[in-house]
């Protein structure tokens, strides 16, 4: 029993000292602040400065900023950020690079608004916070770039400082992101809204592919590379980028944080534009609208393309056969609510009305797009459905096979097409075709022979699958 | 002169005169001066002065009551320090916690300690009460104080969910979430009635669990004043009671012929009554039960110092030496800050009561209230229902065929868990095969209503069949004992993201 008593006093007086100089005596940041003071007085001439570097107090050193909730105790073992004596000297004793502090001052801005990581530690390896309980580790230092966009443009920072930010943002408008990521109010809805998306944190992402430290900085930089290896069955296009391009794609995802909450100081006038308007500042024309929304899938729009990474046919929307058949009223219900069934989701509040429009002058190319064509072709006699149905099994199911799911061609029994697609429209395709797709006439001139009856016959079953859908 | 040279000694002899104005009687080395070091200490006197010898013996007691207490006290020390630093609202308390692990001075060790010897006292409870339900020492007198026992339990878990919530990370928040909404499962009966609108019982406990509708302010506040204020002082009072009873009852149970067993005892143990007493032992004469020394001498026993008084002290280090070597190697949990927006998955509550949750993960009302309710009631009429007075002192006492009852009960208890457990995780249960049924069906038919009729079923059976009503009470905590512990290892190691079963938590997908 006594031995007991006395083996477990022991013990207990072992571990209660033991913690005492592990958690007080023996850190790393006294180690650092010592050293920092020797260095600091090998590089000072003046004897008095000499005594004064020697003598510095080892305490512990923090930055607090409330408005922007940064309490930083990097400067803790970072003592020389602001001393130019310390040129030259090793981490964490050298001076901060550039002249960053000159702008933005330590004491106004903390260090974790633009390096991350975890400001409360006061070690190295829990600052970094690297597969660890924090949702924003450290940044490396080629993404550093990525915190001048939470307040600053990036287009406006090409030559002040953050070019791979700014070469970030205009990549992401050139390969046609928006076509399914929404940002800044436009885009599609295919994708993620990416608003906030330098916000999220590891656990918002599928990490399961994902070799190696498990952050989000690594898991954009792959994914941009291999978006299926690291998202099994993501739709995403690979668009085999640069290692260059990969890293201001990332730069740039990373800087995206409208959710943030910035005190006013920080609100700048770019900040306030860019929530408003977006980042191209709402520049847009027709020709940009095109480019940046619709090209990804529909490539220069005047050829039907089999597209083989989605494995479905894409409609060609510039196509004139197409655009002489087709009416304002179709195309912006088309582009609005998208085509159920197909991967052409609609673009509703990622579009605004004039920019709509814009767009659709754009498609138009100066021919004449009524808002409503003339549905007088429709009154005629109507067509036999059972007619019908035997000869689109042979002539069209093999591309519009109703079953599937506009495997190679439109499905024509979705209520986008059913609604918005008039009897006219559909007559005038089948007897005309689309020059340059797969589409062939099927009538008039060099034509498959249809007679108008038959063309009435086909029209009758093909609506007749709108109330079959029910 | 004279009353200078007094004055001089005086001053001489201040320690000394300070020592016997504070300890009034001489080294504990007579009969008497060791019980007057018991019953003349604020501290110690709620020993008694002499100890049976059956009550030190280590395979008894294991020390078990001890080290619940011994936890608790190292708990109350380390709970105050922390209040110190913590503070508890939504914006700071992450953050204090965070200042507690980096900048005070030995915070972290001290919030480690606080960590694992909340969960070394869950334990410690848990063990206590086997010990005392499998020696029978729930018989009579002690009736009640197996009550004050099963009050404590409650206490000890109520007291470290309440201090879950405080480090608001998401650890915290998404447990507490968790709990809030099994508080919130009444509903599951009231919905089918039809009367949640007019009686809220459910919405009713979970607004009075957390003070608004979700895990916020309020809640926080409210865990806050529960875990430092509340449960500490009712702990304290129970333990009281509890400590107290031990002595009204008795001192700890032993069986009828301690004395013939036990023998002469050890060659080097202090003897039994060096001295005549000096003290009258009239007045336990009129202590109401069978007091230890009601009707004869208080042979076989121990002054309580220093064999006692020793023990204590060893168990209390004891505890305390495992609690800080813990605490010095690992650190205490604590995730990202609470995210209300990025929820966990799997979302866990404390360990504890992860054997619940795998009920919950089918219906809430059964696993949250149900079973819970009846699990405490039972153990709570245990003493009542059992009056057989055989057994008392002795492991697995019983008239007869007690080892024999509890192996094969605990044999049967994890053949049923388990099978019941494999066959859900294999085949699914009734929401897998009928979509559509009404969750009423699952809140009184899922594995663990199965479990509790299986049991139920086989201790009655067990009362039948050995014609012995503590058989069946060993039958049934057995089988209970033995559901809890494979459900907590399945709730703990098995399940992962959305509640799915895995062979263990590194086959996870990564997320």
């Amino acid at each position: 029993m006594k031995k007991l008593l006395l083996a477990s006093s022991l013990v207990t007086l072992l571990f209660l000292v033991a913690s005492g100089l592990s958690e007080n005596v023996f850190v790393s940041w006294k180690g650092y602040q010592k050293e920092y003071s020797l260095l600091l007085a090998g590089r000072t001439k003046d004897p008095e400065r000499k005594r004064e570097a020697r003598n510095i107090p080892i305490e512990l050193h923090q930055v607090v900023v409330p408005d922007l909730a940064a309490f930083d105790r990097c400067v803790t073992c970072h003592r020389g950020m602001d001393n130019p004596l310390m040129a030259g000297a090793p981490n964490p004793f050298r001076p901060h690079p550039g002249d960053i502090l000159s702008v933005h001052p330590t004491e106004r801005f903390g260090c974790t608004i633009c390096h991350r990581g975890q400001g409360a530690a006061v070690n190295f390896r829990e600052a970094k916070a690297v597969d660890s309980y924090w949702d924003y580790p450290l940044l490396p230092q080629e993404l550093l770039e990525s915190s001048c966009g939470i307040c600053h443009d990036p287009k406006a920072m090409a030559k002040t400082g953050a070019p791979v930010l700014a070469e970030g943002a205009r990549l992401f408008e050139e390969k046609g992101c928006h076509g399914c990521h929404r940002l800044g109010g436009l885009g599609g809805s295919l994708g993620a809204a990416l608003d906030s998306a330098g916000l999220r944190t590891r656990h918002q992402l599928v990490m399961t592919n994902l070799p190696g430290e498990k952050t989000t900085f690594r898991w954009l930089d792959l994914h941009f590379k291999d978006p299926q290896g690291i998202v099994a069955g993501s739709l995403m296009k690979p668009d085999y980028p640069t290692d260059e391009e990969a890293r201001a794609l990332t730069v740039f995802m990373l800087s995206l944080q409208a959710d943030r909450e910035l005190p006013d100081r920080a609100m700048g006038r770019d900040r306030h534009r860019l929530l408003s308007v977006g980042h191209d500042h709402g520049e847009r024309d027709g020709r940009t609208l095109y480019d940046r929304l619709c090209r990804v899938c529909h490539g220069e729009g005047t050829l039907g393309i089999f597209d083989k990474h989605l494995g479905r046919f894409v409609p060609a929307i510039r196509n004139p056969a197409f655009l002489a058949s087709v009416d304002r009223r179709f195309l912006r219900a088309n582009i609005l609510a998208g085509r159920p069934g197909t991967l052409m989701a609609g673009f509703e509040g990622g579009l605004t009305r004039p920019d709509l429009e814009r767009l659709l002058d754009f498609l138009a190319a100066g021919a004449p797009l009524p808002e409503l064509r003339d549905q007088a072709a429709a009154k005629r006699p109507a067509g036999d459905a059972r007619r019908g149905a035997a000869m689109f099994a042979r002539q069209c199911a093999g591309c519009h096979d109703p079953g599937e799911k506009g495997q190679v061609a439109p499905t024509l029994s979705s209520r986008a097409f059913q609604e918005n697609a008039g009897d006219a429209m559909i007559l005038a395709t089948i007897a005309g075709g689309r020059p340059g797709t797969a589409m062939v006439a099927f009538s008039g001139p060099g034509g498959a022979g249809l007679s108008d009856a038959e063309r009435s016959d086909l029209l009758a079953h093909i609506r007749s699958l709108a109330k079959r859908r029910k | 002169m004279g009353s200078w040279s007094e004055y001089v000694a005086n001053v001489k002899s201040i320690p000394r005169a300070a020592w016997e104005s504070l300890v009034r009687h001489g080294p504990p080395v007579t009969d008497r001066s060791r019980a007057e070091a018991v019953f003349q200490n604020l501290f110690l006197h709620i020993h008694s002065t002499r100890v049976h010898r059956w009550s030190l013996r280590w395979s008894y007691t294991m020390g078990l009551g001890l080290i619940c207490a011994a936890s608790f006290v190292v708990l109350t020390v380390t709970g105050v320090l922390l209040m110190f630093y913590y503070k508890p609202s939504m914006a700071l308390a992450y953050q204090s916690i965070k200042d507690i692990h980096y900048v005070v001075p030995t915070g972290r060790f001290i919030r480690n300690i606080h960590r694992w010897g909340a969960h070394l006292m869950v334990i410690a409870v848990i063990l206590h009460m086997a010990r005392v339900f499998f020696t029978a020492s729930y018989k009579k007198p002690r009736e009640m104080n197996w009550v004050f026992g099963i009050v404590l339990l409650i206490l000890t878990l109520a007291l470290s969910f309440s201090g879950y919530l405080l480090p608001w990370d998401q650890l915290a928040y998404w447990a507490v979430t968790i709990g809030a909404n099994i508080a919130q499962s009444p509903r599951e009966i009231t919905d089918a009635i039809g009367i949640t609108r007019y009686l809220d019982i459910g919405g009713f406990q979970k607004t009075l669990l957390l003070g608004s509708r979700s895990v916020g302010e309020d809640a926080l506040i409210r865990f806050y004043v529960l875990h430092v204020v509340f449960l500490p002082l009712l702990m304290a009072v129970f333990m009281g009671l509890h400590f107290w009873r031990i002595r009204k009852d008795g001192g700890l149970s032993r069986p009828a012929d301690a004395d013939r067993r036990l023998g002469p005892e050890e060659k080097d143990v202090t003897p039994v009554f060096t001295q005549a007493p000096k003290k009258s032992y009239g007045l336990m004469a009129v202590v109401r039960g069978t007091s230890p020394n009601v009707g004869r001498g208080p042979e076989n026993t121990l002054p309580s110092w220093p064999h006692l008084v020793t023990a204590e002290a060893a168990v209390f280090m004891f505890t305390l030496a495992v609690t800080v070597a813990i605490s010095f190697f690992l650190d205490a949990p604590l995730k990202e800050m609470a995210n209300p927006l990025v929820p966990e998955n799997p979302a866990k509550a404390p360990w504890y009561f992860l054997g619940l949750q795998e009920i919950v993960s089918f219906s809430a009302f059964a696993g949250g209230v149900l079973l819970p309710v009846v699990t405490l009631l039972g153990l709570v009429l245990i003493p009542y229902l059992d009056r057989e007075p055989e057994g008392v002192g002795d492991w697995f006492g019983a008239a007869s065929r007690g080892r024999e009852v509890a192996l094969r009960s605990a044999i049967f208890g994890l053949a049923a868990v388990i099978a019941v457990e494999a066959f859900a995780i294999r085949f699914g249960w009734l929401r897998s095969w009928y979509p559509g049924i009404p969750q009423i069906v699952i809140t009184f038919f899922n594995p663990g209503t199965v479990l509790t009729f299986l049991y139920m079923a086989y201790s009655l059976w067990v009362i039948r069949w050995e014609n012995s009503t503590r058989l069946g009470a060993i039958a049934i905590f057995t089988c209970f004992l033995a559901g809890f512990i494979v459900l907590t290892l399945v709730g703990t190691w098995f399940r992962g993201p959305n509640w799915e079963f895995f062979w263990s938590p590194s086959r996870w997908p990564v997320h």
